[in-house]
């Protein structure tokens, strides 16, 4: 993580800085010197956004247990995201199986891997002209004290290169993207001691993870 | 070599990056070319004079890749890579592989225009080296067969009288072929001829 960061952070630092000498070599021209000073706050303004991105993972970095039904835990993550979507014309869709089981999860972190992966698919379906535009987000029945969680989008899906590189650190596709999203996520998954994995599924992308119910005492190892 | 024909090609995948690079030294006089992965840079560039400077974390191809294929041209365009803070492994690597420096980010500005500098040294003086050994590759294939053997056996420390007995010729003949050799080659010693000579000759 820390080095995802310092790659992150050094971006814009890197360019901040060399727009700065730049800048002291062109001092008499105003024009040109208020073009690389403009350039020198865009970039200050996108280091502080990866600082704002990642302020969510630091804030819940200790993660703070809870125990919250399924059902509970995916509506409330998914109720912020609702808007967001109608706007986009996609629906989605909530297949909850034993509503009542109990996580015991970091809320927090939960909700921010959701956003994201939510966050993802509409931005994929958004990017294509389907006619179908659903996000499933579906749980199963808890197996050996874990519950399967997956995201479904009818998006373009994930071709096998970006497939491959998806969790590393800064390997984003999008132009304005960090690249940072998946590797937090991954890590929160990590830190509940499951793993996120994405598949290609018939249509659209498949991101799966699982999340450890109340009854599976602490200290339970992580699971395929 | 005058540093006005030299290109500084600039690979990073990173926009802002690339572009506060390409600012800089077009500010300081130099001509550059940027790229936004190896694949593309590698798509255009013709073997010329100047310098690579690099990222070494980059999707697709990595600076160290493209470093490797680089390395197969001659002369090998010299190339600073530039790394996240503390990538020990792969500025060794890079060290290795001939890069002429080491660049970390958040990159000191200062510092890459001294690497540079430093590279487009080193490009001249290769590119120096390189013309002059395909000159005297070009004079070596003016010399006739009898001209070769003499300057052969001459570049072995052979003497007049040897060249003479073993080639079946007076020693008059090969003082001859000697001087025509010589001409040839615009030299005027034969410490300055098994130098060059030796010089155009692959080492080990």
């Amino acid at each position: 993580m820390a080095a995802a960061l310092a790659h992150e952070l050094n971006q814009p630092l890197s360019a901040i800085r060399t727009y700065a000498r730049a800048s002291q070599m062109v001092m008499r021209e105003p024009g040109r010197a208020d073009e690389l000073m403009q350039k020198i706050e865009r970039e200050a303004a996108r280091a502080g956004e990866v600082v704002q991105r990642l302020r969510n993972f630091f804030r819940s970095g200790a993660s703070q247990l809870e125990r919250i039904p399924v059902k509970q835990l995916i509506d409330g993550a998914l109720a912020p995201l609702r808007e967001d979507a109608e706007q986009h014309g996609i629906e989605l869709r909530t297949d909850i199986e034993d509503e009542a089981t109990e996580l015991l999860v970091d809320r927090i972190q939960i909700e921010t891997v959701l956003h994201r992966l939510v966050g993802n698919a509409i931005e994929a379906i958004d990017s294509t002209a389907s006619a179908q535009r659903v996000i499933r987000i579906v749980t199963g029945r808890p197996d050996s004290g874990w519950v399967p969680v997956s995201v479904i989008d009818s998006g373009p899906g994930l071709s096998p290169e970006i497939a491959e590189r998806l969790f590393e650190p800064f390997a984003t596709t999008k132009p304005t993207g960090t690249g940072l999203g998946l590797a937090i996520s991954r890590s929160m998954i990590e830190a509940h001691g499951a793993q996120l994995k994405a598949e290609r599924s018939a249509y659209g992308a498949r991101f799966c993870f699982s999340l450890p119910t109340a009854a599976l005492k602490e200290g339970g190892n992580g699971h395929a | 070599m005058d540093t006005r024909e030299q290109t500084v090609f600039i690979v990073e995948d990173d926009a802002a990056v690339r572009d506060s690079l390409g600012v800089l030294l077009g500010l300081q006089g130099y001509r550059t070319q940027s790229f936004a992965c190896a694949e593309d840079f590698l798509q255009t560039y013709k073997p010329s004079a100047g310098c690579l400077v690099v990222d070494i974390r980059m999707p697709g191809l990595s600076g160290l890749d493209l470093q490797a294929v680089l390395l197969k041209q001659q002369p090998p365009l010299p190339v600073i890579v530039i790394t996240a803070h503390g990538d020990v492994p792969t500025a060794k690597t890079a060290f290795k592989a001939g890069a002429i420096d080491f660049i970390e980010k958040p990159v000191d500005p200062d510092a890459l225009l001294a690497a540079v500098r430093t590279a487009l040294r080193a490009d001249a003086v290769q590119r120096v080296a390189a013309e002059r050994a395909e000159q005297v590759q070009r004079q070596l294939q003016t010399l006739t067969a009898r001209e070769r053997e003499v300057m052969e056996l001459i570049t072995r420390g052979c003497s007049n009288v040897e060249i003479a007995a073993t080639l079946h010729i007076s020693p008059r003949t090969v003082e001859v072929h000697k001087a025509r050799v010589m001409e040839k080659l615009h030299v005027r010693k034969v410490a300055e001829l098994v130098r060059i000579v030796l010089g155009t000759q692959p080492v080990g």
